[in-house]
């Protein structure tokens, strides 16, 4: 099922000096229950393009539809808070919480019940690997392989059907980017999400069901297996 | 508000830091305006501590008792407002019994004294008259009275609540400025009290007998003699308003002592010592101006380390607001989490310092206070919180080039 589509979308970074094209009348959708790659040289445009599909800003030019909702005419946040997670290179975990409160955090943000989301919280730390032992430690004791997963467990919090992906195995060993390559394909295949991956790797690429190749701002190949 | 608890408890080194910061502030600032407050109360209280003394004198200075003073001048004296506790008196001769003039070498032997209130005359205290009554309802009123010295008491072997027939000598001064003794009016008085001022201070001469200063008025009033009193003394209304008193002394026809004058009787002059007092005053009043003066640097530079600090400490939580930004959080809920957070750590160190500076300053100047250094402080940390939600957390969080 087509989830979000991008249509005609351009956008540029603009500074007091210079304006940037970074994407260039992109056009593509994207289905539940597939998981897409976007790979492209470092500029091509990719997490730009990711971070619109966030909900982060809005094209310059063009339409981004969720659900065949211009996103223009969303609420974002709420968008952000119910329809899509997201998962970063970086980790971005909270470092002043443990693993299991980072997973609870976007629960807080919505006013649920602690007691209910620190058990939902461990329990998706465990399906994605991670053992009690891990629960009360903070992201600085982790390793990169355990703090990704920490990272995509936050995600899986959002019964949103969009998760979206930028670099998430580029800190990591080959061994943890199989663990968390595995772990994002049961998320498109078990929970119908939708997972979008902004990667270098091929790896990663070989891995998923759609490849889409971006370069100077535009997609000029989408390849599907 | 779990999570900013959580975000203070976590946050160890920046919440201390805030709250060692506000502390820091509200001592400061509460020290420096004790400081100034209590310079401004002792210049206050400094007319109560140090009145300001003055007495009538001749021109050139040398005399303070037995001259003469203007009834005019007297009288409009006495109701300003500028001046307060005067001390008067008018000095005569007396003799006891009814006799004629030309019996005044032999009779006249007695120094005679009307005043206002004991402060008149040098050495007398409430330790060395015994009176049946009041003394300051003895000296103010017109009640045919007196007291005599111990002294006399004894040589004339007078006891309290006899009679004696006092026959008074006024003093008067001719043209040529020559005193002279004149006869006034025998009163009839009661010895209601002894006094015994001793030896002590030689330089003014003690009366022998002390009477009430209506008592004498009336009987100028009556011999339609002018009231001219012997001394006046007094202290300063309101020192801290010296400039005016001196005006309306001016203006009463006092003038400034002139040691190159020639000698004479007449009370003309004033002496009013403030030399004490306007050095003391002088130097109270620079460090007022002072402390005023680098009132508002201290403030601004308080102020302008709160924006900052503000700020910082806000500039450090970017990544952290962009992420809850990333997870759906709006903004107005994402900087309501982080100002209250703020706000929450500024509190408990207002308080803290509070605690100490109630031990020298007022409840209302603290929280007056307070309410300053909290509005700079939440205003920068305001202004960097919407900086910051401005801040593009596509490249905050992405890894955007």
């Amino acid at each position: 099922m087509e989830i979000i589509r991008a249509w005609h979308v351009s956008y540029e970074y603009r500074s007091k000096y210079q304006t940037t094209q970074a994407l260039s009348d992109v056009s593509c959708s994207f289905e539940t229950g597939l998981m897409y790659s976007i790979i492209g040289k470092s500029g091509s445009g990719k997490s730009t393009f990711l971070s619109l599909l966030a909900g982060m800003e809005l094209p310059a030019s063009g339409r981004i539809l969720v659900e065949g909702k211009d996103m223009s005419l969303i609420n974002r946040d709420e968008y952000r808070m119910k329809k899509v997670s997201i998962v970063y290179q970086e980790f971005h975990l909270f470092p002043l919480l443990t693993a299991v409160e980072n997973v609870m955090f976007p629960m807080e943000l919505q006013g649920k019940n602690r007691r209910k989301a620190k058990k939902e919280a461990e329990e998706l730390l465990l399906s994605v690997g991670l053992t009690e032992e891990t629960f009360q430690k903070y992201p600085a004791m982790l390793s990169g392989g355990q703090q990704q997963r920490c990272a995509i467990a936050r995600a899986m919090f959002s019964e949103g059907q969009i998760l979206l992906a930028d670099e998430p195995t580029g800190n990591l060993d080959s061994e943890n980017e199989k663990m968390i390559i595995d772990l994002m394909k049961k998320m498109a295949q078990e929970k119908k999400k939708a997972v979008i991956i902004v990667t270098h790797n091929e790896t990663v690429a070989d891995a998923s069901d759609v490849v889409l190749k971006m370069q100077d701002g535009r997609i000029f190949e989408v390849r599907a297996k | 508000m779990y999570i900013i608890a959580r975000n203070i408890a976590r946050n160890k080194k920046k919440s201390l830091i805030t709250i060692l910061i506000c502390i820091f502030m509200v001592i400061v600032v509460n020290t420096y305006l004790g400081n100034m407050q209590s310079n401004r109360n002792q210049l206050m209280r400094l007319p109560e501590v140090m009145p300001v003394y003055c007495q009538i004198t001749n021109l050139n200075g040398s005399k303070s008792t037995g001259i003469w003073v203007d009834e005019v001048l007297f009288e409009s004296l006495i109701t300003s407002s500028q001046i307060k506790d005067a001390a008067y008196g008018i000095r005569m001769m007396g003799g006891i019994g009814d006799f004629s003039v030309e019996e005044w070498k032999e009779k006249l032997t007695l120094s005679v004294e009307g005043i206002n209130c004991m402060e008149a005359v040098p050495g007398l205290t409430l330790e060395n008259i015994k009176l049946s009554q009041e003394l300051d309802s003895f000296f103010q009123s017109s009640d045919a009275k007196c007291i005599v010295s111990s002294t006399l008491l004894k040589e004339r072997q007078w006891k309290q609540g006899q009679k004696i027939q006092l026959n008074l000598y006024y003093y008067d001064y001719d043209d040529e400025k020559e005193i002279h003794c004149y006869p006034m009016e025998v009163l009839n008085v009661t010895v209601v009290g002894e006094m015994d001022i001793g030896a002590g201070d030689t330089s003014t001469m003690t009366p022998d007998i002390l009477i009430p200063i209506g008592l004498l008025k009336e009987s100028y009033a009556r011999k339609h003699i002018p009231f001219r009193p012997s001394h006046v003394s007094f202290y300063v209304g309101d020192p801290l308003a010296l400039n005016d008193f001196k005006a309306e002394m001016k203006s009463l026809g006092l003038m400034e002592k002139n040691v190159m004058a020639e000698d004479s009787y007449e009370g003309c002059a004033l002496n009013v010592r403030d030399t004490v007092f306007v050095s003391m005053a002088d130097k109270l009043q620079k460090t007022i101006q002072i402390f005023e003066y680098f009132l508002g640097i201290i403030c601004l530079t308080i102020l302008g380390v709160a924006y900052i600090a503000s700020i910082l400490l806000m500039d450090s939580r970017v990544r952290e607001f962009a992420l809850m930004r990333s997870m759906g959080g709006s903004v107005p809920r994402c900087v309501a989490i982080l100002w209250t957070e703020q706000f929450c750590l500024i509190l408990t160190g207002l308080l803290i310092g509070d605690t100490v500076c109630l031990l020298f300053q007022s409840l209302s100047t603290v929280l007056l206070l307070d309410g300053i250094i909290a509005v700079s402080y939440m205003a920068g940390c305001t202004v960097a919180l919407l900086y910051t939600g401005k801040r593009s957390t596509m490249q905050l969080l992405f890894a955007v080039q």
